[in-house]
Protein backbone atom coordinates (compact mmCIF):
# COMPACT_ATOMS: atom_id res chain seq x y z
CA UNK A 1 0.00 0.00 0.00
CA UNK A 2 1.28 3.45 -0.92
CA UNK A 3 2.17 5.74 1.96
CA UNK A 4 -0.47 8.39 1.14
CA UNK A 5 -3.75 6.69 0.30
CA UNK A 6 -6.08 8.22 -2.28
CA UNK A 7 -9.11 7.57 -0.12
CA UNK A 8 -9.26 7.21 3.60
CA UNK A 9 -12.45 6.60 5.52
CA UNK A 10 -12.02 7.08 9.27
CA UNK A 11 -14.53 6.06 11.88
CA UNK A 12 -17.63 6.89 9.85
CA UNK A 13 -21.06 6.67 11.47
CA UNK A 14 -24.34 6.96 9.64
CA UNK A 15 -27.76 6.75 11.20
CA UNK A 16 -31.25 6.88 9.72
CA UNK A 17 -33.36 7.83 12.73
CA UNK A 18 -32.86 5.09 15.30
CA UNK A 19 -31.26 2.76 12.80
CA UNK A 20 -27.47 2.70 12.72
CA UNK A 21 -26.42 1.86 9.17
CA UNK A 22 -22.69 2.46 9.44
CA UNK A 23 -20.91 1.99 12.75
CA UNK A 24 -17.33 3.15 13.00
CA UNK A 25 -16.37 2.14 9.45
CA UNK A 26 -12.80 2.74 8.38
CA UNK A 27 -10.93 1.80 5.24
CA UNK A 28 -8.02 2.97 3.19
CA UNK A 29 -7.43 2.71 -0.54
CA UNK A 30 -4.28 3.54 -2.47
CA UNK A 31 -4.15 4.73 -6.07
CA UNK A 32 -4.65 1.87 -8.58
CA UNK A 33 -6.06 -0.36 -5.87
CA UNK A 34 -9.31 -2.26 -6.21
CA UNK A 35 -11.39 -3.01 -3.15
CA UNK A 36 -14.34 -5.37 -3.12
CA UNK A 37 -16.99 -4.89 -0.45
CA UNK A 38 -19.02 -7.99 0.36
CA UNK A 39 -21.57 -8.93 2.95
CA UNK A 40 -25.23 -9.79 3.44
CA UNK A 41 -27.88 -7.35 2.21
CA UNK A 42 -28.66 -4.60 4.66
CA UNK A 43 -25.08 -4.60 5.95
CA UNK A 44 -24.53 -0.99 4.86
CA UNK A 45 -22.41 -1.59 1.73
CA UNK A 46 -24.47 0.65 -0.56
CA UNK A 47 -24.81 3.33 2.10
CA UNK A 48 -21.03 3.31 2.47
CA UNK A 49 -20.63 4.09 -1.24
CA UNK A 50 -23.33 6.77 -1.15
CA UNK A 51 -21.56 8.37 1.82
CA UNK A 52 -18.18 8.34 0.08
CA UNK A 53 -19.81 10.06 -2.91
CA UNK A 54 -21.45 12.53 -0.49
CA UNK A 55 -24.94 11.59 -1.68
CA UNK A 56 -25.65 10.90 1.99
CA UNK A 57 -24.20 13.14 4.70
CA UNK A 58 -22.38 11.19 7.41
CA UNK A 59 -23.08 11.70 11.12
CA UNK A 60 -19.55 11.31 12.39
CA UNK A 61 -16.05 10.52 11.15
CA UNK A 62 -13.94 11.68 8.23
CA UNK A 63 -13.66 10.90 4.54
CA UNK A 64 -10.33 12.02 3.13
CA UNK A 65 -9.74 12.25 -0.62
CA UNK A 66 -6.10 13.05 -1.36
CA UNK A 67 -5.77 14.07 2.27
CA UNK A 68 -8.65 16.57 2.17
CA UNK A 69 -11.70 15.93 4.34
CA UNK A 70 -14.50 16.05 1.76
CA UNK A 71 -17.12 15.10 4.34
CA UNK A 72 -16.55 18.39 6.14
CA UNK A 73 -19.90 20.21 5.99
CA UNK A 74 -18.03 23.35 4.86
CA UNK A 75 -16.48 21.53 1.91
CA UNK A 76 -18.20 22.07 -1.45
CA UNK A 77 -19.63 18.63 -2.18
CA UNK A 78 -19.99 19.15 -5.95
CA UNK A 79 -16.21 19.51 -6.25
CA UNK A 80 -15.63 16.12 -4.65
CA UNK A 81 -18.36 14.38 -6.65
CA UNK A 82 -16.68 15.47 -9.87
CA UNK A 83 -13.67 13.35 -8.91
CA UNK A 84 -15.64 10.32 -7.71
CA UNK A 85 -17.72 8.39 -10.24
CA UNK A 86 -20.51 6.09 -9.09
CA UNK A 87 -22.36 3.39 -11.00
CA UNK A 88 -25.74 2.40 -9.58
CA UNK A 89 -27.46 -0.94 -9.44
CA UNK A 90 -30.38 0.43 -11.47
CA UNK A 91 -28.19 2.24 -14.08
CA UNK A 92 -30.09 5.55 -13.68
CA UNK A 93 -29.40 6.73 -17.21
CA UNK A 94 -31.27 9.89 -18.20
CA UNK A 95 -34.19 8.52 -20.28
CA UNK A 96 -34.81 11.78 -22.15
CA UNK A 97 -31.25 11.98 -23.49
CA UNK A 98 -29.51 9.93 -26.16
CA UNK A 99 -26.53 7.77 -25.19
CA UNK A 100 -24.17 10.48 -26.43
CA UNK A 101 -25.94 13.25 -24.49
CA UNK A 102 -26.03 11.09 -21.36
CA UNK A 103 -22.25 10.89 -21.55
CA UNK A 104 -21.50 14.50 -22.51
CA UNK A 105 -23.97 16.28 -20.20
CA UNK A 106 -21.76 16.45 -17.11
CA UNK A 107 -18.49 17.28 -18.93
CA UNK A 108 -20.25 20.12 -20.76
CA UNK A 109 -22.19 21.56 -17.82
CA UNK A 110 -19.78 20.87 -14.96
CA UNK A 111 -16.32 20.95 -16.51
CA UNK A 112 -17.44 23.46 -19.19
CA UNK A 113 -15.80 21.33 -21.85
CA UNK A 114 -16.75 22.43 -25.37
CA UNK A 115 -19.45 20.33 -27.02
CA UNK A 116 -17.03 19.16 -29.67
CA UNK A 117 -14.37 18.08 -27.21
CA UNK A 118 -16.89 16.28 -24.98
CA UNK A 119 -18.19 14.47 -28.03
CA UNK A 120 -14.73 13.31 -29.05
CA UNK A 121 -14.06 11.93 -25.56
CA UNK A 122 -17.46 10.20 -25.54
CA UNK A 123 -16.92 8.71 -28.99
CA UNK A 124 -13.53 7.44 -27.90
CA UNK A 125 -15.04 5.71 -24.84
CA UNK A 126 -17.94 4.29 -26.87
CA UNK A 127 -15.47 2.84 -29.39
CA UNK A 128 -13.40 1.30 -26.63
CA UNK A 129 -16.35 -0.45 -25.03
CA UNK A 130 -17.94 -1.51 -28.30
CA UNK A 131 -21.01 0.72 -28.08
CA UNK A 132 -20.43 3.23 -30.88
CA UNK A 133 -23.42 1.91 -32.86
CA UNK A 134 -25.65 2.86 -29.88
CA UNK A 135 -24.43 6.46 -29.80
CA UNK A 136 -27.73 8.03 -30.89
CA UNK A 137 -30.10 5.53 -29.27
CA UNK A 138 -32.19 6.34 -26.23
CA UNK A 139 -31.67 4.28 -23.05
CA UNK A 140 -34.99 2.42 -23.31
CA UNK A 141 -33.80 0.91 -26.61
CA UNK A 142 -30.79 -0.74 -24.93
CA UNK A 143 -30.45 -4.00 -23.05
CA UNK A 144 -29.70 -3.83 -19.33
CA UNK A 145 -26.08 -4.76 -19.96
CA UNK A 146 -25.70 -2.03 -22.56
CA UNK A 147 -27.36 0.51 -20.27
CA UNK A 148 -24.99 -0.34 -17.45
CA UNK A 149 -21.98 -0.07 -19.77
CA UNK A 150 -23.21 3.38 -20.89
CA UNK A 151 -23.62 4.33 -17.22
CA UNK A 152 -19.99 3.31 -16.61
CA UNK A 153 -18.86 5.36 -19.61
CA UNK A 154 -20.91 8.32 -18.37
CA UNK A 155 -19.00 8.22 -15.09
CA UNK A 156 -15.64 7.71 -16.83
CA UNK A 157 -16.22 10.75 -19.07
CA UNK A 158 -15.61 12.95 -16.01
CA UNK A 159 -12.12 11.38 -15.67
CA UNK A 160 -12.72 10.47 -12.03
CA UNK A 161 -9.87 9.63 -9.68
CA UNK A 162 -12.02 7.00 -8.01
CA UNK A 163 -14.87 4.82 -9.26
CA UNK A 164 -17.56 3.31 -7.05
CA UNK A 165 -19.69 0.40 -8.23
CA UNK A 166 -22.87 -0.30 -6.27
CA UNK A 167 -23.90 -3.88 -7.11
CA UNK A 168 -23.50 -3.09 -10.82
CA UNK A 169 -24.80 -6.48 -12.01
CA UNK A 170 -27.57 -7.20 -9.48
CA UNK A 171 -30.34 -5.83 -11.69
CA UNK A 172 -29.18 -7.69 -14.80
CA UNK A 173 -30.40 -10.88 -16.40
CA UNK A 174 -27.79 -13.60 -15.80
CA UNK A 175 -26.63 -13.69 -19.43
CA UNK A 176 -25.84 -9.94 -19.37
CA UNK A 177 -23.70 -9.99 -16.22
CA UNK A 178 -20.55 -11.05 -18.07
CA UNK A 179 -20.29 -8.06 -20.41
CA UNK A 180 -20.51 -5.60 -17.51
CA UNK A 181 -17.99 -7.47 -15.34
CA UNK A 182 -15.69 -7.55 -18.37
CA UNK A 183 -15.72 -3.75 -18.56
CA UNK A 184 -14.96 -3.42 -14.85
CA UNK A 185 -12.11 -5.92 -15.17
CA UNK A 186 -10.66 -3.92 -18.06
CA UNK A 187 -10.74 -0.79 -15.92
CA UNK A 188 -9.03 -2.66 -13.09
CA UNK A 189 -6.18 -3.83 -15.31
CA UNK A 190 -5.76 -0.29 -16.59
CA UNK A 191 -5.14 0.87 -13.04
CA UNK A 192 -8.43 2.60 -12.18
CA UNK A 193 -8.88 2.96 -8.44
CA UNK A 194 -12.21 1.40 -7.51
CA UNK A 195 -14.49 0.15 -4.80
CA UNK A 196 -16.88 -2.55 -5.99
CA UNK A 197 -19.86 -3.72 -3.96
CA UNK A 198 -20.80 -7.07 -5.44
CA UNK A 199 -22.30 -10.44 -4.74
CA UNK A 200 -20.17 -11.92 -7.52
CA UNK A 201 -17.58 -13.46 -5.22
CA UNK A 202 -15.64 -15.12 -8.06
CA UNK A 203 -15.31 -11.74 -9.72
CA UNK A 204 -14.27 -10.14 -6.43
CA UNK A 205 -11.51 -12.73 -6.00
CA UNK A 206 -10.29 -12.07 -9.50
CA UNK A 207 -10.10 -8.26 -9.52
CA UNK A 208 -9.79 -7.15 -5.91
CA UNK A 209 -6.53 -6.38 -4.14
CA UNK A 210 -8.40 -6.21 -0.90
CA UNK A 211 -11.75 -7.43 0.36
CA UNK A 212 -13.85 -5.75 3.02
CA UNK A 213 -16.46 -7.91 4.69
CA UNK A 214 -19.30 -5.97 6.28
CA UNK A 215 -22.16 -7.01 8.50
CA UNK A 216 -24.72 -4.89 10.34
CA UNK A 217 -22.93 -1.68 9.49
CA UNK A 218 -19.53 -2.80 10.76
CA UNK A 219 -16.35 -3.92 9.07
CA UNK A 220 -16.06 -7.51 10.25
CA UNK A 221 -12.99 -8.55 8.36
CA UNK A 222 -10.58 -7.10 5.86
CA UNK A 223 -7.66 -8.54 3.95
CA UNK A 224 -6.54 -10.01 0.62
CA UNK A 225 -9.24 -11.98 -1.25
CA UNK A 226 -7.38 -15.26 -0.88
CA UNK A 227 -7.81 -14.90 2.86
CA UNK A 228 -11.21 -13.22 3.38
CA UNK A 229 -13.01 -15.09 0.61
CA UNK A 230 -11.35 -18.47 1.12
CA UNK A 231 -10.34 -18.84 4.72
CA UNK A 232 -12.00 -16.07 6.72
CA UNK A 233 -10.96 -15.52 10.31
CA UNK A 234 -14.41 -14.71 11.65
CA UNK A 235 -17.33 -17.06 12.15
CA UNK A 236 -19.70 -14.47 10.61
CA UNK A 237 -17.80 -14.32 7.32
CA UNK A 238 -17.49 -18.08 7.17
CA UNK A 239 -21.26 -18.49 7.55
CA UNK A 240 -21.91 -15.91 4.82
CA UNK A 241 -19.51 -17.61 2.42
CA UNK A 242 -21.06 -21.04 2.90
CA UNK A 243 -24.53 -19.55 2.31
CA UNK A 244 -23.32 -17.91 -0.90
CA UNK A 245 -21.71 -21.18 -2.01
CA UNK A 246 -24.98 -23.05 -1.48
CA UNK A 247 -27.03 -20.61 -3.53
CA UNK A 248 -24.45 -20.83 -6.30
CA UNK B 1 -49.10 -21.99 -27.18
CA UNK B 2 -45.79 -23.75 -27.79
CA UNK B 3 -43.75 -23.26 -30.94
CA UNK B 4 -44.64 -26.75 -32.13
CA UNK B 5 -48.34 -25.98 -31.88
CA UNK B 6 -47.89 -22.65 -33.65
CA UNK B 7 -46.09 -24.23 -36.59
CA UNK B 8 -48.91 -26.79 -36.89
CA UNK B 9 -51.20 -23.86 -37.80
CA UNK B 10 -50.38 -24.43 -41.53
CA UNK B 11 -53.01 -24.67 -44.31
CA UNK B 12 -55.64 -26.72 -42.47
CA UNK B 13 -57.38 -24.99 -39.53
CA UNK B 14 -58.07 -27.40 -36.69
CA UNK B 15 -61.75 -27.84 -35.69
CA UNK B 16 -61.05 -26.38 -32.26
CA UNK B 17 -59.55 -23.22 -33.73
CA UNK B 18 -62.41 -22.85 -36.21
CA UNK B 19 -64.97 -23.12 -33.43
CA UNK B 20 -63.20 -20.42 -31.38
CA UNK B 21 -62.94 -18.09 -34.39
CA UNK B 22 -66.64 -18.50 -35.18
CA UNK B 23 -67.53 -17.79 -31.57
CA UNK B 24 -65.40 -14.61 -31.49
CA UNK B 25 -66.96 -13.40 -34.76
CA UNK B 26 -70.44 -13.95 -33.34
CA UNK B 27 -69.55 -12.02 -30.20
CA UNK B 28 -68.22 -9.08 -32.20
CA UNK B 29 -71.31 -8.95 -34.39
CA UNK B 30 -73.56 -9.07 -31.32
CA UNK B 31 -71.84 -6.12 -29.56
CA UNK B 32 -71.95 -4.02 -32.74
CA UNK B 33 -75.67 -4.66 -33.09
CA UNK B 34 -76.42 -3.87 -29.45
CA UNK B 35 -74.42 -0.64 -29.70
CA UNK B 36 -76.21 0.53 -32.85
CA UNK B 37 -79.71 -0.29 -31.63
CA UNK B 38 -79.30 1.28 -28.19
CA UNK B 39 -77.84 4.47 -29.70
CA UNK B 40 -80.74 4.78 -32.13
CA UNK B 41 -83.32 4.18 -29.41
CA UNK B 42 -81.83 6.70 -26.96
CA UNK B 43 -81.36 9.51 -29.48
CA UNK B 44 -84.70 8.74 -31.14
CA UNK B 45 -86.57 9.04 -27.85
CA UNK B 46 -84.78 12.27 -26.88
CA UNK B 47 -85.52 13.82 -30.29
CA UNK B 48 -89.17 12.79 -30.14
CA UNK B 49 -89.59 14.24 -26.65
CA UNK B 50 -87.98 17.54 -27.62
CA UNK B 51 -89.77 17.95 -30.94
CA UNK B 52 -93.17 17.09 -29.44
CA UNK B 53 -92.80 19.36 -26.43
CA UNK B 54 -95.35 22.21 -26.28
CA UNK B 55 -92.66 24.92 -26.51
CA UNK B 56 -90.70 23.37 -29.40
CA UNK B 57 -91.96 25.66 -32.22
CA UNK B 58 -90.91 28.76 -30.28
CA UNK B 59 -87.53 27.25 -29.32
CA UNK B 60 -86.94 26.21 -32.92
CA UNK B 61 -87.49 29.75 -34.14
CA UNK B 62 -85.45 31.47 -31.43
CA UNK B 63 -82.49 29.04 -31.19
CA UNK B 64 -82.28 27.39 -34.61
CA UNK B 65 -83.02 30.20 -37.05
CA UNK B 66 -80.83 29.86 -40.13
CA UNK B 67 -81.42 33.52 -41.10
CA UNK B 68 -80.24 34.78 -37.73
CA UNK B 69 -77.29 32.39 -37.86
CA UNK B 70 -76.17 33.84 -41.20
CA UNK B 71 -76.75 37.40 -40.05
CA UNK B 72 -74.88 37.12 -36.76
CA UNK B 73 -72.05 34.82 -37.80
CA UNK B 74 -69.56 37.29 -39.42
CA UNK B 75 -69.58 39.56 -36.35
CA UNK B 76 -69.17 36.64 -33.97
CA UNK B 77 -66.39 35.13 -36.06
CA UNK B 78 -64.54 38.45 -35.94
CA UNK B 79 -65.03 38.46 -32.17
CA UNK B 80 -63.71 34.90 -31.96
CA UNK B 81 -60.40 36.10 -33.39
CA UNK B 82 -60.16 38.07 -30.15
CA UNK B 83 -60.73 34.89 -28.11
CA UNK B 84 -57.88 33.17 -29.89
CA UNK B 85 -55.60 36.15 -29.36
CA UNK B 86 -56.47 36.35 -25.67
CA UNK B 87 -55.96 32.60 -25.36
CA UNK B 88 -52.53 32.70 -26.99
CA UNK B 89 -51.24 35.67 -25.00
CA UNK B 90 -52.56 34.28 -21.70
CA UNK B 91 -51.16 30.82 -22.44
CA UNK B 92 -47.59 32.03 -22.93
CA UNK B 93 -47.62 33.90 -19.62
CA UNK B 94 -49.34 31.04 -17.79
CA UNK B 95 -46.69 28.54 -18.91
CA UNK B 96 -43.91 30.80 -17.66
CA UNK B 97 -45.48 32.00 -14.39
CA UNK B 98 -46.71 28.52 -13.47
CA UNK B 99 -43.30 26.95 -14.10
CA UNK B 100 -41.64 29.51 -11.82
CA UNK B 101 -44.20 28.91 -9.07
CA UNK B 102 -43.77 25.13 -9.42
CA UNK B 103 -39.97 25.32 -9.25
CA UNK B 104 -40.11 27.58 -6.20
CA UNK B 105 -42.48 25.16 -4.48
CA UNK B 106 -40.31 22.15 -5.35
CA UNK B 107 -36.96 23.43 -4.08
CA UNK B 108 -35.82 22.98 -0.51
CA UNK B 109 -33.24 25.75 -0.36
CA UNK B 110 -33.73 27.73 2.89
CA UNK B 111 -32.92 31.02 1.10
CA UNK B 112 -36.15 30.65 -0.87
CA UNK B 113 -38.36 30.04 2.19
CA UNK B 114 -40.22 33.40 1.94
CA UNK B 115 -40.79 32.87 -1.78
CA UNK B 116 -41.92 29.32 -1.14
CA UNK B 117 -44.45 30.48 1.43
CA UNK B 118 -45.71 33.15 -0.96
CA UNK B 119 -46.04 30.61 -3.77
CA UNK B 120 -47.96 28.18 -1.54
CA UNK B 121 -50.27 30.96 -0.35
CA UNK B 122 -50.83 32.09 -3.94
CA UNK B 123 -51.78 28.61 -5.12
CA UNK B 124 -54.11 27.97 -2.16
CA UNK B 125 -55.77 31.37 -2.41
CA UNK B 126 -56.32 31.50 -6.15
CA UNK B 127 -57.56 27.94 -6.44
CA UNK B 128 -60.18 28.76 -3.83
CA UNK B 129 -61.64 31.85 -5.54
CA UNK B 130 -64.07 31.40 -8.47
CA UNK B 131 -62.48 32.84 -11.61
CA UNK B 132 -65.52 34.99 -12.25
CA UNK B 133 -65.20 36.76 -8.88
CA UNK B 134 -61.47 37.28 -9.41
CA UNK B 135 -62.29 38.74 -12.81
CA UNK B 136 -64.67 41.31 -11.31
CA UNK B 137 -62.26 42.17 -8.47
CA UNK B 138 -59.31 42.78 -10.79
CA UNK B 139 -61.19 43.99 -13.87
CA UNK B 140 -63.26 46.64 -12.09
CA UNK B 141 -61.20 47.13 -8.92
CA UNK B 142 -57.69 47.83 -10.16
CA UNK B 143 -58.57 50.28 -12.96
CA UNK B 144 -60.75 52.17 -10.45
CA UNK B 145 -57.63 52.86 -8.37
CA UNK B 146 -56.39 55.02 -11.27
CA UNK B 147 -52.79 54.21 -10.39
CA UNK B 148 -50.08 55.97 -12.37
CA UNK B 149 -48.38 53.69 -14.90
CA UNK B 150 -50.81 50.81 -14.40
CA UNK B 151 -52.76 49.98 -17.56
CA UNK B 152 -56.47 50.75 -17.40
CA UNK B 153 -57.54 48.68 -20.37
CA UNK B 154 -60.07 46.06 -19.37
CA UNK B 155 -58.63 43.60 -21.83
CA UNK B 156 -55.29 43.89 -20.00
CA UNK B 157 -56.91 43.08 -16.66
CA UNK B 158 -59.07 40.40 -18.18
CA UNK B 159 -56.00 38.59 -19.55
CA UNK B 160 -54.18 39.15 -16.25
CA UNK B 161 -57.04 37.47 -14.41
CA UNK B 162 -56.80 34.42 -16.63
CA UNK B 163 -53.02 34.30 -16.14
CA UNK B 164 -53.27 34.65 -12.37
CA UNK B 165 -56.08 32.13 -12.08
CA UNK B 166 -54.77 29.47 -14.44
CA UNK B 167 -51.14 29.71 -13.31
CA UNK B 168 -52.16 28.36 -9.92
CA UNK B 169 -53.64 25.22 -11.50
CA UNK B 170 -50.91 24.77 -14.07
CA UNK B 171 -48.24 25.20 -11.37
CA UNK B 172 -49.71 22.20 -9.58
CA UNK B 173 -49.63 20.20 -12.79
CA UNK B 174 -45.96 21.04 -13.26
CA UNK B 175 -45.23 20.21 -9.63
CA UNK B 176 -46.84 16.80 -9.96
CA UNK B 177 -44.58 16.24 -12.98
CA UNK B 178 -41.46 17.31 -11.08
CA UNK B 179 -42.31 15.03 -8.18
CA UNK B 180 -42.98 12.11 -10.52
CA UNK B 181 -39.32 12.08 -11.62
CA UNK B 182 -37.67 9.48 -9.40
CA UNK B 183 -35.05 10.78 -6.99
CA UNK B 184 -32.53 8.30 -8.39
CA UNK B 185 -32.36 10.62 -11.41
CA UNK B 186 -31.30 13.49 -9.19
CA UNK B 187 -28.84 11.21 -7.41
CA UNK B 188 -27.30 10.24 -10.76
CA UNK B 189 -27.05 13.89 -11.82
CA UNK B 190 -25.57 15.02 -8.51
CA UNK B 191 -23.08 12.13 -8.49
CA UNK B 192 -21.69 13.45 -11.77
CA UNK B 193 -21.02 16.80 -10.12
CA UNK B 194 -24.05 18.72 -11.40
CA UNK B 195 -25.30 21.31 -8.92
CA UNK B 196 -28.89 21.09 -7.68
CA UNK B 197 -29.90 23.88 -10.08
CA UNK B 198 -28.21 22.11 -12.99
CA UNK B 199 -29.85 18.80 -12.06
CA UNK B 200 -33.24 20.51 -12.05
CA UNK B 201 -32.61 22.28 -15.36
CA UNK B 202 -31.06 19.45 -17.38
CA UNK B 203 -32.37 16.24 -15.82
CA UNK B 204 -35.59 16.71 -13.82
CA UNK B 205 -37.45 19.46 -15.72
CA UNK B 206 -37.14 18.01 -19.23
CA UNK B 207 -38.62 14.72 -18.01
CA UNK B 208 -41.29 16.43 -15.87
CA UNK B 209 -42.52 18.71 -18.65
CA UNK B 210 -42.77 15.85 -21.13
CA UNK B 211 -44.90 13.88 -18.70
CA UNK B 212 -47.38 16.70 -18.04
CA UNK B 213 -48.03 17.77 -21.64
CA UNK B 214 -51.40 15.92 -21.83
CA UNK B 215 -52.80 17.40 -18.58
CA UNK B 216 -51.46 20.82 -19.68
CA UNK B 217 -53.40 20.53 -22.93
CA UNK B 218 -56.50 19.72 -20.89
CA UNK B 219 -56.05 23.02 -19.09
CA UNK B 220 -55.63 24.76 -22.47
CA UNK B 221 -59.06 23.50 -23.52
CA UNK B 222 -60.57 24.92 -20.34
CA UNK B 223 -58.71 28.21 -20.80
CA UNK B 224 -59.99 28.61 -24.34
CA UNK B 225 -63.56 28.20 -23.07
CA UNK B 226 -63.00 30.58 -20.16
CA UNK B 227 -61.88 33.31 -22.54
CA UNK B 228 -65.68 33.86 -22.96
CA UNK B 229 -65.76 35.11 -19.35
CA UNK B 230 -64.08 38.26 -20.61
CA UNK B 231 -67.41 39.29 -22.13
CA UNK B 232 -68.40 40.21 -18.57
CA UNK B 233 -65.84 43.02 -18.61
CA UNK B 234 -67.12 44.21 -21.97
CA UNK B 235 -64.29 42.78 -24.05
CA UNK B 236 -65.62 42.42 -27.60
CA UNK B 237 -65.04 38.72 -28.05
CA UNK B 238 -67.34 36.09 -29.60
CA UNK B 239 -69.76 35.69 -26.69
CA UNK B 240 -70.03 39.46 -26.20
CA UNK B 241 -70.81 39.95 -29.91
CA UNK B 242 -73.45 37.23 -29.65
CA UNK B 243 -74.98 38.97 -26.63
CA UNK B 244 -75.18 42.22 -28.58
CA UNK B 245 -76.91 40.51 -31.48
CA UNK B 246 -79.37 38.77 -29.15
CA UNK B 247 -80.16 42.06 -27.40
CA UNK B 248 -81.11 43.62 -30.74
CA UNK B 249 -83.17 40.75 -32.19
CA UNK B 250 -84.39 38.67 -29.25
CA UNK B 251 -83.19 35.65 -31.19
CA UNK B 252 -80.80 33.29 -29.39
CA UNK B 253 -79.32 31.59 -32.47
CA UNK B 254 -76.26 33.81 -32.10
CA UNK B 255 -75.30 31.96 -28.88
CA UNK B 256 -75.40 28.71 -30.80
CA UNK B 257 -73.13 30.23 -33.44
CA UNK B 258 -70.64 31.26 -30.74
CA UNK B 259 -70.80 27.80 -29.12
CA UNK B 260 -70.11 26.22 -32.49
CA UNK B 261 -66.94 28.27 -32.93
CA UNK B 262 -65.67 27.22 -29.50
CA UNK B 263 -66.37 23.59 -30.35
CA UNK B 264 -64.49 23.80 -33.64
CA UNK B 265 -61.47 24.92 -31.67
CA UNK B 266 -61.70 22.75 -28.53
CA UNK B 267 -62.77 19.36 -29.94
CA UNK B 268 -59.62 18.83 -32.04
CA UNK B 269 -57.52 19.96 -29.07
CA UNK B 270 -59.30 17.49 -26.80
CA UNK B 271 -58.89 14.66 -29.34
CA UNK B 272 -55.19 15.52 -29.71
CA UNK B 273 -54.80 15.37 -25.92
CA UNK B 274 -56.40 11.92 -25.82
CA UNK B 275 -54.06 10.80 -28.57
CA UNK B 276 -51.01 12.01 -26.63
CA UNK B 277 -52.18 10.32 -23.43
CA UNK B 278 -52.68 7.05 -25.29
CA UNK B 279 -49.27 7.28 -26.93
CA UNK B 280 -47.59 8.07 -23.64
CA UNK B 281 -49.26 5.12 -21.93
CA UNK B 282 -48.00 2.80 -24.66
CA UNK B 283 -44.48 4.17 -24.36
CA UNK B 284 -44.41 3.92 -20.59
CA UNK B 285 -45.70 0.36 -20.84
CA UNK B 286 -42.84 -0.58 -23.13
CA UNK B 287 -40.02 0.82 -21.07
CA UNK B 288 -38.83 0.29 -17.54
CA UNK B 289 -37.61 3.87 -17.21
Amino acid sequence: MSPAPLLEVRGVWKEFGDLTVLADVSLSLGTHEVMAVVGPSGSGKSTLLRCINLLEPIDDGEILLDGVDISDPEYEADRARRRIGIVFQSFNLFPHLSVLDNITLAPRKVLKTSGEEAQITAQHLLDRFDLSDKRDEYPDRLSGGQQQRVAIIRALAMSPALMLFDEPTSALDPELVGEVLEVIKTLATEGMTMIVVSHELGFAREVADEVLFMDEGRVVETGPPAQVLVDPATERARRFLSLMAESG
Amino acid sequence: MTEAEASRRGPGISPGRARRLAYQRGQRRRSLLIGAVSTLVVFGVVTLVVVNSPGWPTVRDTFFSWEDFKASFPEILAGFGRNIRIFLIAEVFILIVALMVAIIRSTRSPVLTPLRLAATAYVDLIRGIPTIILLFLLGFGVPALRLQGVPNSQEFWAISTLVISYSAYVAEVYRAGIESVHESQTAAARSLGLSSTQSMRWVVLPQAVRRVIPPLLNDFVALQKDSALLALLGVQEAFRRAQIYVAGTFNFTAYLAAALLFLIFTIPLARFTDYLIRRQRERVGGSSL
